[in-house]
Protein backbone atom coordinates (compact mmCIF):
# COMPACT_ATOMS: atom_id res chain seq x y z
CA UNK A 1 0.00 0.00 0.00
CA UNK A 2 2.99 2.75 1.24
CA UNK A 3 5.69 2.92 -0.89
CA UNK A 4 9.18 2.92 1.62
CA UNK A 5 10.38 6.26 0.16
CA UNK A 6 6.82 7.91 1.09
CA UNK A 7 6.70 6.82 4.14
CA UNK A 8 8.70 9.20 6.28
CA UNK A 9 5.97 11.87 4.62
CA UNK A 10 3.00 10.26 5.36
CA UNK A 11 3.23 9.76 8.90
CA UNK A 12 5.07 13.25 9.34
CA UNK A 13 1.57 14.65 10.61
CA UNK A 14 0.36 12.24 12.67
CA UNK A 15 4.06 12.14 14.54
CA UNK A 16 3.85 15.72 14.92
CA UNK A 17 0.50 15.23 16.70
CA UNK A 18 1.81 12.54 19.24
CA UNK A 19 4.98 14.90 20.22
CA UNK A 20 2.76 18.11 20.71
CA UNK A 21 0.42 15.58 22.60
CA UNK A 22 3.57 14.74 24.91
CA UNK A 23 4.72 18.12 25.25
CA UNK A 24 1.79 19.25 26.45
CA UNK A 25 0.92 16.43 28.78
CA UNK A 26 5.23 17.01 30.29
CA UNK A 27 4.53 20.43 31.22
CA UNK A 28 1.23 19.75 32.40
CA UNK A 29 -0.56 22.38 30.63
CA UNK A 30 -4.36 20.48 30.27
CA UNK A 31 -6.28 19.60 32.80
CA UNK A 32 -5.90 15.47 32.28
CA UNK A 33 -9.36 15.65 32.71
CA UNK A 34 -9.78 17.22 29.54
CA UNK A 35 -6.23 15.54 27.84
CA UNK A 36 -4.92 12.19 29.77
CA UNK A 37 -1.86 11.53 28.75
CA UNK A 38 -0.86 9.29 26.26
CA UNK A 39 0.47 6.80 28.30
CA UNK A 40 -2.63 6.07 30.08
CA UNK A 41 -4.32 6.13 26.82
CA UNK A 42 -2.08 3.33 25.57
CA UNK A 43 -2.84 0.78 29.05
CA UNK A 44 -6.62 1.76 27.90
CA UNK A 45 -6.37 0.38 24.78
CA UNK A 46 -4.69 -2.60 26.28
CA UNK A 47 -7.14 -2.65 28.87
CA UNK A 48 -10.17 -2.40 26.28
CA UNK A 49 -9.01 -5.42 24.23
CA UNK A 50 -8.47 -7.22 27.80
CA UNK A 51 -11.70 -6.80 28.85
CA UNK A 52 -14.63 -6.98 25.81
CA UNK A 53 -13.20 -5.30 23.60
CA UNK A 54 -13.11 -7.87 20.73
CA UNK A 55 -16.79 -8.46 21.21
CA UNK A 56 -16.99 -4.92 20.94
CA UNK A 57 -14.88 -4.35 17.58
CA UNK A 58 -16.84 -7.78 16.61
CA UNK A 59 -20.61 -6.52 17.68
CA UNK A 60 -20.11 -3.29 15.66
CA UNK A 61 -18.95 -4.67 12.80
CA UNK A 62 -21.70 -7.25 12.56
CA UNK A 63 -24.05 -4.46 12.94
CA UNK A 64 -22.43 -2.10 9.97
CA UNK A 65 -21.98 -5.32 7.78
CA UNK A 66 -25.58 -6.64 8.40
CA UNK A 67 -26.54 -2.59 7.19
CA UNK A 68 -24.53 -2.80 4.10
CA UNK A 69 -25.61 -6.03 3.11
CA UNK A 70 -29.37 -5.73 3.75
CA UNK A 71 -28.84 -2.16 1.94
CA UNK A 72 -27.34 -3.96 -1.44
CA UNK A 73 -29.56 -6.54 -1.64
CA UNK A 74 -32.55 -3.95 -1.81
CA UNK A 75 -31.11 -0.59 -2.88
CA UNK A 76 -29.43 -2.08 -6.02
CA UNK A 77 -32.42 -4.09 -7.57
CA UNK A 78 -34.11 -0.73 -7.12
CA UNK A 79 -31.84 1.91 -8.41
CA UNK A 80 -31.43 -0.70 -11.51
CA UNK A 81 -35.32 -0.46 -12.04
CA UNK A 82 -35.50 3.11 -11.76
CA UNK A 83 -32.46 3.78 -14.02
CA UNK A 84 -34.54 1.37 -16.97
CA UNK A 85 -37.62 3.32 -16.14
CA UNK A 86 -37.76 6.60 -17.01
CA UNK A 87 -41.48 7.64 -15.54
CA UNK A 88 -40.98 5.66 -12.39
CA UNK A 89 -38.54 7.60 -11.36
CA UNK A 90 -39.73 10.65 -12.23
CA UNK A 91 -42.36 9.80 -10.30
CA UNK A 92 -40.66 9.16 -6.96
CA UNK A 93 -37.68 11.68 -7.38
CA UNK A 94 -39.38 13.59 -4.70
CA UNK A 95 -39.36 11.21 -2.30
CA UNK A 96 -36.09 9.89 -2.81
CA UNK A 97 -35.02 13.60 -2.34
CA UNK A 98 -37.01 14.35 0.39
CA UNK A 99 -35.92 10.96 2.53
CA UNK A 100 -31.73 11.32 1.91
CA UNK A 101 -32.22 14.86 2.83
CA UNK A 102 -32.90 14.66 6.52
CA UNK A 103 -30.24 14.46 8.70
CA UNK A 104 -30.31 10.53 9.31
CA UNK A 105 -30.33 10.98 13.29
CA UNK A 106 -33.99 12.54 13.24
CA UNK A 107 -35.19 9.26 12.64
CA UNK A 108 -33.87 7.75 15.66
CA UNK A 109 -36.96 8.01 17.81
CA UNK A 110 -39.38 6.46 15.25
CA UNK A 111 -37.25 3.30 14.50
CA UNK A 112 -37.20 3.19 18.36
CA UNK A 113 -40.62 3.11 18.81
CA UNK A 114 -41.53 0.74 15.77
CA UNK A 115 -38.06 -1.92 16.57
CA UNK A 116 -37.36 -1.26 20.05
CA UNK A 117 -33.84 -0.61 21.13
CA UNK A 118 -32.25 -3.93 19.81
CA UNK A 119 -30.04 -5.04 16.75
CA UNK A 120 -33.09 -4.61 14.83
CA UNK A 121 -33.51 -0.75 15.18
CA UNK A 122 -29.73 -0.38 15.22
CA UNK A 123 -29.89 -2.31 11.32
CA UNK A 124 -33.11 -1.05 10.43
CA UNK A 125 -31.81 2.75 10.80
CA UNK A 126 -28.25 1.99 9.20
CA UNK A 127 -30.35 0.26 6.39
CA UNK A 128 -32.59 3.34 6.04
CA UNK A 129 -30.27 5.55 5.94
CA UNK A 130 -27.74 4.03 3.74
CA UNK A 131 -30.65 2.61 0.89
CA UNK A 132 -30.87 6.41 -0.50
CA UNK A 133 -27.35 7.19 -0.90
CA UNK A 134 -26.90 3.62 -2.56
CA UNK A 135 -29.95 4.08 -4.72
CA UNK A 136 -28.84 7.27 -5.65
CA UNK A 137 -25.73 5.85 -6.54
CA UNK A 138 -27.36 2.71 -8.98
CA UNK A 139 -29.46 5.40 -10.69
CA UNK A 140 -27.13 7.62 -11.57
CA UNK A 141 -25.04 4.28 -12.71
CA UNK A 142 -27.19 3.26 -14.83
CA UNK A 143 -28.13 6.81 -16.27
CA UNK A 144 -24.77 7.97 -17.57
CA UNK A 145 -24.05 4.21 -18.79
CA UNK A 146 -23.02 5.43 -22.89
CA UNK A 147 -25.11 5.38 -25.77
CA UNK A 148 -23.11 3.58 -27.67
CA UNK A 149 -22.57 0.45 -25.58
CA UNK A 150 -26.55 0.21 -25.37
CA UNK A 151 -26.56 0.55 -28.81
CA UNK A 152 -23.58 -2.32 -28.97
CA UNK A 153 -26.38 -4.53 -27.03
CA UNK A 154 -28.61 -4.03 -28.87
CA UNK A 155 -27.20 -4.89 -32.23
CA UNK A 156 -26.08 -7.89 -30.58
CA UNK A 157 -29.68 -8.44 -29.40
CA UNK A 158 -28.97 -8.56 -25.65
CA UNK A 159 -32.21 -7.56 -23.88
CA UNK A 160 -34.48 -7.79 -20.90
CA UNK A 161 -32.35 -10.10 -18.14
CA UNK A 162 -29.19 -10.56 -20.77
CA UNK A 163 -29.04 -6.45 -21.37
CA UNK A 164 -29.39 -6.12 -17.65
CA UNK A 165 -26.70 -8.78 -16.18
CA UNK A 166 -24.01 -8.50 -19.21
CA UNK A 167 -24.28 -4.66 -19.75
CA UNK A 168 -26.19 -2.66 -17.48
CA UNK A 169 -24.95 -4.26 -14.38
CA UNK A 170 -21.53 -3.68 -15.30
CA UNK A 171 -21.60 -0.54 -16.86
CA UNK A 172 -23.27 0.70 -13.13
CA UNK A 173 -20.85 -0.91 -11.09
CA UNK A 174 -17.98 1.50 -11.20
CA UNK A 175 -21.17 4.05 -9.56
CA UNK A 176 -22.66 0.87 -7.75
CA UNK A 177 -18.80 0.73 -6.00
CA UNK A 178 -19.02 4.33 -4.47
CA UNK A 179 -22.10 3.81 -3.20
CA UNK A 180 -21.34 1.07 -1.18
CA UNK A 181 -18.02 3.09 -0.13
CA UNK A 182 -20.21 5.79 1.03
CA UNK A 183 -22.62 3.12 2.68
CA UNK A 184 -20.11 1.63 4.47
CA UNK A 185 -18.79 5.01 6.02
CA UNK A 186 -22.15 5.83 7.16
CA UNK A 187 -23.54 2.98 8.33
CA UNK A 188 -19.90 2.60 10.45
CA UNK A 189 -21.10 6.45 11.80
CA UNK A 190 -25.32 5.32 12.63
CA UNK A 191 -23.84 1.98 14.40
CA UNK A 192 -21.57 4.24 16.57
CA UNK A 193 -24.11 6.45 17.16
CA UNK A 194 -26.92 4.16 17.34
CA UNK A 195 -24.27 2.13 20.05
CA UNK A 196 -24.10 5.41 21.97
CA UNK A 197 -27.36 6.47 22.44
CA UNK A 198 -29.75 3.47 22.43
CA UNK A 199 -27.15 1.01 24.46
CA UNK A 200 -26.45 -2.34 23.81
CA UNK A 201 -24.06 -5.08 25.49
CA UNK A 202 -21.37 -5.00 23.48
CA UNK A 203 -20.17 -2.28 20.89
CA UNK A 204 -17.48 0.53 20.75
CA UNK A 205 -20.00 2.89 20.62
CA UNK A 206 -21.24 2.04 23.91
CA UNK A 207 -17.45 1.67 25.50
CA UNK A 208 -17.00 5.52 24.08
CA UNK A 209 -20.72 6.60 25.79
CA UNK A 210 -19.68 4.77 29.25
CA UNK A 211 -16.54 6.19 29.30
CA UNK A 212 -18.26 9.84 28.73
CA UNK A 213 -20.79 9.31 31.43
CA UNK A 214 -18.00 8.28 34.55
CA UNK A 215 -15.68 10.74 33.45
CA UNK A 216 -12.66 8.63 32.31
CA UNK A 217 -11.22 10.26 29.20
CA UNK A 218 -8.42 8.06 28.98
CA UNK A 219 -10.47 5.34 28.41
CA UNK A 220 -12.78 7.04 26.09
CA UNK A 221 -9.33 8.67 23.78
CA UNK A 222 -8.71 4.69 23.87
CA UNK A 223 -12.31 3.88 21.91
CA UNK A 224 -12.22 6.84 19.96
CA UNK A 225 -9.05 5.78 18.95
CA UNK A 226 -10.02 1.94 18.33
CA UNK A 227 -12.92 3.40 16.67
CA UNK A 228 -11.00 5.37 14.02
CA UNK A 229 -8.56 2.35 13.50
CA UNK A 230 -11.28 0.08 12.21
CA UNK A 231 -12.85 2.91 10.41
CA UNK A 232 -9.24 3.14 8.31
CA UNK A 233 -8.69 -0.30 8.20
CA UNK A 234 -12.49 -0.20 6.59
CA UNK A 235 -11.80 2.13 4.17
CA UNK A 236 -8.14 0.80 2.85
CA UNK A 237 -9.73 -2.95 2.56
CA UNK A 238 -12.83 -1.72 0.55
CA UNK A 239 -10.71 0.09 -1.78
CA UNK A 240 -8.06 -1.92 -2.42
CA UNK A 241 -10.45 -4.90 -3.17
CA UNK A 242 -12.57 -2.54 -4.97
CA UNK A 243 -9.41 -1.86 -7.55
CA UNK A 244 -9.92 -6.19 -8.63
CA UNK A 245 -13.66 -5.32 -8.98
CA UNK A 246 -13.69 -2.81 -11.25
CA UNK A 247 -10.00 -2.92 -12.75
CA UNK A 248 -10.93 -0.89 -15.65
CA UNK A 249 -11.75 2.23 -14.09
CA UNK A 250 -9.43 5.16 -14.88
CA UNK A 251 -8.03 3.27 -17.92
CA UNK B 1 -30.87 -7.90 -51.31
CA UNK B 2 -30.95 -4.68 -48.98
CA UNK B 3 -33.59 -2.64 -49.98
CA UNK B 4 -34.64 0.62 -48.19
CA UNK B 5 -37.86 1.70 -49.64
CA UNK B 6 -39.38 5.34 -49.47
CA UNK B 7 -37.67 5.94 -46.07
CA UNK B 8 -38.18 9.37 -44.46
CA UNK B 9 -36.81 10.21 -41.21
CA UNK B 10 -36.73 13.92 -39.57
CA UNK B 11 -35.85 15.01 -36.07
CA UNK B 12 -37.70 17.26 -34.16
CA UNK B 13 -35.35 19.95 -32.43
CA UNK B 14 -36.57 23.66 -32.60
CA UNK B 15 -37.17 23.86 -35.85
CA UNK B 16 -37.97 20.39 -38.28
CA UNK B 17 -35.09 18.91 -39.74
CA UNK B 18 -35.56 16.92 -42.57
CA UNK B 19 -32.98 14.16 -42.90
CA UNK B 20 -34.30 11.74 -45.67
CA UNK B 21 -37.36 12.15 -47.74
CA UNK B 22 -38.64 9.51 -50.08
CA UNK B 23 -34.77 8.04 -50.43
CA UNK B 24 -34.79 4.63 -51.96
CA UNK B 25 -31.05 2.10 -51.80
CA UNK B 26 -30.40 -0.88 -53.47
CA UNK B 27 -27.48 -3.03 -52.02
CA UNK B 28 -26.92 -6.79 -53.94
CA UNK B 29 -26.25 -9.65 -51.53
CA UNK B 30 -22.59 -10.07 -50.88
CA UNK B 31 -21.95 -6.30 -52.18
CA UNK B 32 -19.49 -3.73 -50.50
CA UNK B 33 -21.10 -0.25 -50.77
CA UNK B 34 -19.27 2.69 -49.33
CA UNK B 35 -21.73 5.74 -48.74
CA UNK B 36 -19.95 9.38 -48.75
CA UNK B 37 -21.42 12.70 -48.50
CA UNK B 38 -21.61 16.24 -46.67
CA UNK B 39 -21.41 16.04 -42.81
CA UNK B 40 -24.89 16.19 -41.06
CA UNK B 41 -26.43 14.02 -44.44
CA UNK B 42 -27.65 11.43 -42.79
CA UNK B 43 -24.87 8.60 -42.87
CA UNK B 44 -25.24 7.53 -39.08
CA UNK B 45 -28.81 8.03 -38.98
CA UNK B 46 -29.04 5.36 -42.46
CA UNK B 47 -26.85 2.92 -41.19
CA UNK B 48 -29.07 3.34 -37.34
CA UNK B 49 -32.10 2.83 -39.17
CA UNK B 50 -30.75 -0.07 -40.90
CA UNK B 51 -29.56 -1.54 -37.46
CA UNK B 52 -32.38 -1.16 -35.95
CA UNK B 53 -31.17 1.27 -33.54
CA UNK B 54 -33.23 4.52 -34.84
CA UNK B 55 -37.38 4.50 -35.72
CA UNK B 56 -37.84 5.72 -38.90
CA UNK B 57 -40.77 7.77 -39.97
CA UNK B 58 -41.97 6.63 -43.27
CA UNK B 59 -40.62 3.63 -45.35
CA UNK B 60 -39.39 0.20 -45.21
CA UNK B 61 -36.10 -1.67 -44.84
CA UNK B 62 -36.11 -4.48 -46.11
CA UNK B 63 -33.49 -8.20 -46.26
CA UNK B 64 -34.37 -10.17 -49.46
CA UNK B 65 -37.56 -9.33 -48.58
CA UNK B 66 -37.52 -9.98 -45.09
CA UNK B 67 -37.87 -6.77 -42.25
CA UNK B 68 -34.57 -6.23 -40.16
CA UNK B 69 -35.51 -7.35 -37.22
CA UNK B 70 -34.37 -11.06 -37.06
CA UNK B 71 -31.69 -10.14 -39.53
CA UNK B 72 -28.17 -10.93 -38.32
CA UNK B 73 -25.89 -7.64 -38.05
CA UNK B 74 -22.25 -6.69 -37.49
CA UNK B 75 -22.04 -3.40 -36.40
CA UNK B 76 -18.28 -1.71 -36.02
CA UNK B 77 -18.71 2.13 -34.19
CA UNK B 78 -16.99 4.65 -34.54
CA UNK B 79 -15.22 4.92 -31.44
CA UNK B 80 -14.15 1.72 -30.14
CA UNK B 81 -13.49 3.19 -26.52
CA UNK B 82 -17.01 3.06 -25.33
CA UNK B 83 -18.38 0.55 -28.19
CA UNK B 84 -15.94 -2.06 -26.80
CA UNK B 85 -17.11 -3.45 -23.09
CA UNK B 86 -14.28 -2.77 -20.15
CA UNK B 87 -14.66 -4.92 -17.85
CA UNK B 88 -14.48 -7.99 -20.73
CA UNK B 89 -11.19 -9.15 -21.69
CA UNK B 90 -10.82 -9.64 -25.57
CA UNK B 91 -11.81 -12.75 -26.34
CA UNK B 92 -14.89 -12.00 -23.89
CA UNK B 93 -15.54 -8.84 -26.03
CA UNK B 94 -15.23 -10.95 -29.58
CA UNK B 95 -17.90 -13.81 -27.92
CA UNK B 96 -20.50 -11.38 -26.43
CA UNK B 97 -22.88 -12.20 -29.48
CA UNK B 98 -22.57 -15.66 -29.04
CA UNK B 99 -22.99 -15.18 -25.25
CA UNK B 100 -26.34 -13.20 -26.14
CA UNK B 101 -27.07 -16.38 -28.21
CA UNK B 102 -26.69 -18.98 -25.86
CA UNK B 103 -23.62 -20.36 -27.18
CA UNK B 104 -21.75 -22.00 -24.55
CA UNK B 105 -18.42 -21.32 -23.15
CA UNK B 106 -16.28 -24.28 -24.62
CA UNK B 107 -17.77 -23.51 -28.00
CA UNK B 108 -17.17 -20.04 -27.76
CA UNK B 109 -13.76 -20.23 -27.19
CA UNK B 110 -13.27 -22.42 -30.13
CA UNK B 111 -14.84 -20.29 -32.44
CA UNK B 112 -13.07 -17.02 -30.65
CA UNK B 113 -9.86 -18.95 -31.24
CA UNK B 114 -9.93 -20.22 -34.63
CA UNK B 115 -11.30 -17.04 -35.73
CA UNK B 116 -8.02 -14.89 -34.07
CA UNK B 117 -5.85 -17.12 -35.44
CA UNK B 118 -7.60 -16.54 -39.15
CA UNK B 119 -7.28 -13.44 -39.31
CA UNK B 120 -3.34 -13.30 -37.92
CA UNK B 121 -4.52 -11.75 -34.57
CA UNK B 122 -1.00 -10.66 -32.62
CA UNK B 123 -2.19 -10.12 -28.95
CA UNK B 124 -2.74 -11.63 -25.73
CA UNK B 125 -6.68 -12.64 -26.30
CA UNK B 126 -6.99 -12.18 -22.33
CA UNK B 127 -5.64 -8.45 -22.38
CA UNK B 128 -8.47 -5.81 -21.24
CA UNK B 129 -9.38 -3.31 -24.33
CA UNK B 130 -7.16 -0.64 -21.96
CA UNK B 131 -3.97 -2.96 -22.26
CA UNK B 132 -4.34 -2.63 -26.19
CA UNK B 133 -3.92 -0.44 -28.92
CA UNK B 134 -6.38 1.85 -30.81
CA UNK B 135 -6.19 -1.02 -34.23
CA UNK B 136 -5.84 -4.06 -31.80
CA UNK B 137 -9.18 -2.58 -29.95
CA UNK B 138 -10.81 -1.76 -33.17
CA UNK B 139 -9.58 -5.73 -34.53
CA UNK B 140 -11.50 -6.88 -31.50
CA UNK B 141 -14.57 -4.38 -32.75
CA UNK B 142 -14.26 -6.26 -35.96
CA UNK B 143 -14.12 -9.64 -35.35
CA UNK B 144 -16.78 -8.82 -33.24
CA UNK B 145 -19.40 -7.99 -35.47
CA UNK B 146 -18.49 -11.05 -37.99
CA UNK B 147 -18.40 -13.30 -34.95
CA UNK B 148 -22.00 -14.43 -35.90
CA UNK B 149 -21.87 -14.94 -39.45
CA UNK B 150 -23.94 -11.68 -39.86
CA UNK B 151 -26.48 -11.29 -43.01
CA UNK B 152 -25.33 -7.77 -43.36
CA UNK B 153 -22.03 -5.74 -42.01
CA UNK B 154 -22.32 -1.88 -41.20
CA UNK B 155 -19.28 0.02 -40.65
CA UNK B 156 -19.69 3.66 -39.02
CA UNK B 157 -16.24 5.31 -39.56
CA UNK B 158 -14.48 2.62 -38.00
CA UNK B 159 -10.94 4.02 -38.83
CA UNK B 160 -11.60 7.69 -37.55
CA UNK B 161 -9.86 7.32 -34.65
CA UNK B 162 -7.37 5.46 -35.56
CA UNK B 163 -3.75 7.09 -37.00
CA UNK B 164 -3.32 6.97 -40.47
CA UNK B 165 -0.57 4.50 -40.19
CA UNK B 166 -2.93 1.96 -38.71
CA UNK B 167 -5.59 2.77 -41.08
CA UNK B 168 -3.68 1.64 -43.99
CA UNK B 169 -3.05 -1.35 -42.67
CA UNK B 170 -6.32 -1.64 -41.76
CA UNK B 171 -7.63 -1.04 -44.95
CA UNK B 172 -5.69 -4.23 -46.22
CA UNK B 173 -6.67 -6.65 -43.52
CA UNK B 174 -10.31 -5.30 -43.96
CA UNK B 175 -10.34 -5.52 -47.51
CA UNK B 176 -8.85 -9.26 -47.22
CA UNK B 177 -11.51 -10.61 -44.50
CA UNK B 178 -14.15 -8.77 -46.74
CA UNK B 179 -12.67 -11.02 -49.83
CA UNK B 180 -13.22 -14.21 -47.73
CA UNK B 181 -16.43 -13.66 -46.10
CA UNK B 182 -18.15 -11.73 -48.86
CA UNK B 183 -20.63 -10.64 -46.31
CA UNK B 184 -22.98 -7.45 -47.71
CA UNK B 185 -21.38 -4.91 -46.07
CA UNK B 186 -22.15 -0.77 -45.90
CA UNK B 187 -19.46 1.01 -45.08
CA UNK B 188 -19.98 5.25 -44.10
CA UNK B 189 -17.36 6.89 -44.38
CA UNK B 190 -16.14 10.64 -44.66
CA UNK B 191 -12.43 9.77 -45.93
CA UNK B 192 -12.66 9.60 -50.04
CA UNK B 193 -9.51 7.27 -50.27
CA UNK B 194 -10.65 4.77 -47.81
CA UNK B 195 -14.41 4.31 -49.65
CA UNK B 196 -12.64 3.92 -52.93
CA UNK B 197 -9.74 1.47 -51.87
CA UNK B 198 -12.59 -1.21 -50.14
CA UNK B 199 -15.62 -0.38 -52.09
CA UNK B 200 -17.36 -1.71 -55.17
CA UNK B 201 -19.46 0.89 -55.36
CA UNK B 202 -19.58 4.45 -53.74
CA UNK B 203 -23.08 6.43 -53.22
CA UNK B 204 -22.25 9.87 -52.80
CA UNK B 205 -25.36 11.95 -51.27
CA UNK B 206 -26.48 15.26 -50.93
CA UNK B 207 -27.11 17.94 -48.35
CA UNK B 208 -30.63 17.67 -46.02
CA UNK B 209 -33.15 16.20 -47.52
CA UNK B 210 -30.54 13.65 -48.68
CA UNK B 211 -30.88 12.12 -52.35
CA UNK B 212 -28.25 9.97 -53.88
CA UNK B 213 -26.24 12.20 -56.32
CA UNK B 214 -24.63 9.59 -58.33
CA UNK B 215 -23.22 6.33 -57.88
CA UNK B 216 -19.28 4.86 -58.49
CA UNK B 217 -18.16 1.29 -59.58
CA UNK B 218 -14.95 0.68 -58.27
CA UNK B 219 -13.61 -1.96 -60.80
CA UNK B 220 -11.22 -3.44 -58.70
CA UNK B 221 -10.53 -6.87 -57.75
CA UNK B 222 -10.15 -8.30 -54.13
CA UNK B 223 -8.09 -8.49 -51.95
CA UNK B 224 -6.66 -5.39 -52.96
CA UNK B 225 -3.09 -4.22 -52.14
CA UNK B 226 -2.22 -0.45 -50.97
CA UNK B 227 -0.16 -0.19 -54.45
CA UNK B 228 -4.24 0.35 -55.85
CA UNK B 229 -4.19 3.97 -53.94
CA UNK B 230 -1.62 5.26 -56.42
CA UNK B 231 -2.80 3.97 -59.17
CA UNK B 232 -4.48 6.65 -61.99
CA UNK B 233 -7.85 4.37 -62.32
CA UNK B 234 -7.55 5.25 -58.24
CA UNK B 235 -7.25 8.60 -58.75
CA UNK B 236 -9.00 9.65 -61.42
CA UNK B 237 -12.13 7.88 -59.89
CA UNK B 238 -11.20 10.27 -56.58
CA UNK B 239 -11.32 13.27 -59.11
CA UNK B 240 -14.62 12.61 -60.27
CA UNK B 241 -15.91 12.08 -57.15
CA UNK B 242 -14.38 14.66 -55.34
CA UNK B 243 -15.58 17.61 -57.87
CA UNK B 244 -19.20 16.14 -57.50
CA UNK B 245 -18.74 16.69 -53.72
CA UNK B 246 -17.43 19.86 -53.78
CA UNK B 247 -20.07 21.29 -55.72
CA UNK B 248 -22.85 19.79 -53.02
CA UNK B 249 -20.35 21.43 -50.39
CA UNK B 250 -20.47 24.84 -51.68
CA UNK B 251 -24.28 25.09 -52.07
CA UNK B 252 -24.37 25.81 -48.19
Amino acid sequence: MFTTNKVPLQIFAPILILILWMIADGLKIVNPVFLPSLKDVAINIINIFLLDGFYAVGFTLYRTFTSLIITSLIAIPVGLILGLNKNLYTSTELLIDFFRSVPATAFFPIFLLFLGIGDMAKIGISVFVCFWILLINTYYGVKNIPATRLKVAKVYKAEGYNLLRFVIFYDSLPQIVIGLRLSLSISLIITIVAEMFIGTRYGLGKIIYDSYAIYDTAQLFAAIFITGILGYILNKLFISTEKKFIHWIGK
Amino acid sequence: MLKIQSLSKSYQNKIKNRVFENFNLEIENGEFVAVFGPNGCGKSTLLNSIAGLTDIDKGEILFNNSTIENLKIGFVFQDYKTSLFPWLSADENISFPLKVGGFNKRKRNLIVRRMFKKYKGNFDLKSYPYELSGGQQQFVAVLRSIVIEPDLILLDEPFSSLDYQTTLLWLERLSKIWHELKITTLFVSHEIDDAIFLAQRIILLSNKPTKIIKIFEVNEKYPRKLSFMGSSKFNSLKRNILSLYEKEIRKN
